[in-house]
């Protein structure tokens, strides 16, 4: 029957490419990479092989998981087609190394590159909100790491709003779903304050994507502040690296990104105790002022108190000195003539009556002689 | 919860930050200092609260929305 069937060139391509989306619409080929080759930093070109067979594959740039060299070991998913003029090829969707060496290698090609662009600068960090009021987390949510982050999460804040993308951490589809979570959230108006990428730990073929070259561009380009935690103590990642701040796993994601509220209250009880003791300080320290310009008042009052007593003292001296009582005590005598004190020879005539004043009495006498000078 | 959050917890640790500055400027005044103690108490009690109840809350961004 197909004998009597007679295609125009472009029908059969046509029929042969229906009939390979029916059987094989898409195909995952693992084997070893040979010619690899980019062409105009765009189109990508090159052959997978084993022992016995070559095919040859082609795609865009943007669907590698970053750079690759000859001998790898990669899997490749791809779409097999007839192109009208350039005969058969599979067009790949997505590479990803296999096996731990394939794996490394190509980890190590990625670092080497994007470390000498200055992705993982130690500059280029930026600081998270000491407390975030949105987290926009990127993680399985049917993960541990999940079900880690926030319990942890909860046990040591509250009030913070997680946006939540449920994403494949692992496998082919994860590097472009990762990277679409990444994106959506910096898409938004409001990004929220912090993104956490997060997944437990694996072999190196499960913390893949986390090295796709594709997402660590997109942690390194993300405008809001992000933090990534994969669960892996041994190799960091370079999705970690480029972030603006790694944590070791899920748990010491979230103790990384809020504080812990026992100790903030704590602290910020201590605070406020030492404005108090700062307040009693003060007060002591006016008290012991006012005591002391107390002690300085009584002083100067008693200082003024004894130079007035001292004076005091001099002049009841001086006029005691002056009394003239004393002065009669001392043995000289007051001379009155008719009642007024005389104190010159010239203001007697003999026989004037003339009283003398002494300490304890008078003496009535009268004159017989005057001598002058005498 | 998060604009909760915003007008409890920030507001209240920026106003609480405020008066210990204020402790830490001038020669504070007497009378103001303890007024403003008892201002700094008042706010602690309420972040204490404000913590104790505060829960986290996570809202799932559908691939719809996306």
């Amino acid at each position: 029957m197909t004998e009597d069937l007679i295609f125009t060139p472009a029908d059969f391509v046509a029929v042969f490419n229906q009939t390979l989306e029916r059987a094989y619409p898409i195909v995952t080929i693992e084997g070893e990479l040979s010619d690899f080759r980019i062409n105009r930093g765009q189109w990508v070109y090159f052959d997978l092989k084993d022992e016995l067979a070559s095919v040859s594959f082609f795609g865009s740039v943007y669907a590698l998981p970053g750079p690759l060299a000859d001998g790898l070991q990669i899997r490749v998913v791809a779409r097999p087609r007839l192109h009208p003029r350039f005969g058969f090829s599979l067009v790949f969707e997505s590479i990803a190394p296999v096996g731990e060496g394939s794996l490394k290698k190509a980890a190590d090609l990625l670092r080497a590159k994007l470390e000498a662009e200055g992705l993982f600068e130690p500059a280029r960090k930026r600081p998270l909100p000491a407390v975030p009021e949105t987290v926009g987390l990127i993680t399985a949510a049917n993960s541990a790491a999940y079900t880690d982050f926030i319990k942890t999460l909860n046990e040591r804040w509250g009030g913070v709003e997680v946006q939540l993308i449920d994403c494949p951490v692992q496998g082919t589809s994860a590097p472009a779903a990762l990277v679409e979570a990444v994106d959506y959230f910096n898409k938004q108006a409001a990004p929220p304050e912090v993104l956490v990428i997060t997944r437990g730990g694996g072999s190196l073929e499960d913390l893949a994507a986390f090295n796709d070259e594709r997402l660590v561009r997109a942690v390194a380009a993300s405008r809001a502040p992000t933090l990534v935690a994969v669960g892996h103590e041994i190799d960091v990642s370079l999705a970690e690296l480029a972030a603006d701040l790694r944590a070791s796993t899920p748990t010491n994601a979230a103790a990384l990104l809020v504080p812990d509220k026992t100790r903030v209250v704590a602290e910020l009880q201590a605070q406020v105790a030492g404005l108090g003791r700062q307040i009693t300080v003060e007060i002591d320290q006016l008290r012991q002022a006012l005591t002391s310009q107390k002690q300085q008042l009584d002083g100067l009052v008693k200082e003024q108190f004894s130079r007035a007593a001292h004076q005091l003292e001099r002049w009841r001296q001086i006029l005691e000195a002056l009394n003239p009582e004393a002065v009669l005590r001392r043995g000289y005598a007051l001379v009155l003539k008719n009642g007024r004190f005389i104190s010159r020879v010239g203001q007697v005539r003999l026989g004037d009556k003339l009283k003398l004043r002494l300490s304890d009495g008078l003496i009535k006498t009268r004159v017989d002689e005057v001598i002058k000078g005498g | 919860m998060a604009k909760q959050n915003r007008q409890g917890y920030r507001q209240l640790t920026a106003e609480l930050a405020k008066i210990l500055e204020w402790f830490e400027s001038d020669k504070p005044d007497l009378d103001q200092a303890v007024a403003k103690y008892q201002a700094a108490q008042k706010l602690l009690a309420e972040i204490e609260r404000y913590l104790q109840a505060a829960e986290n809350q996570v809202r799932k961004v559908s691939k719809r929305q996306k």
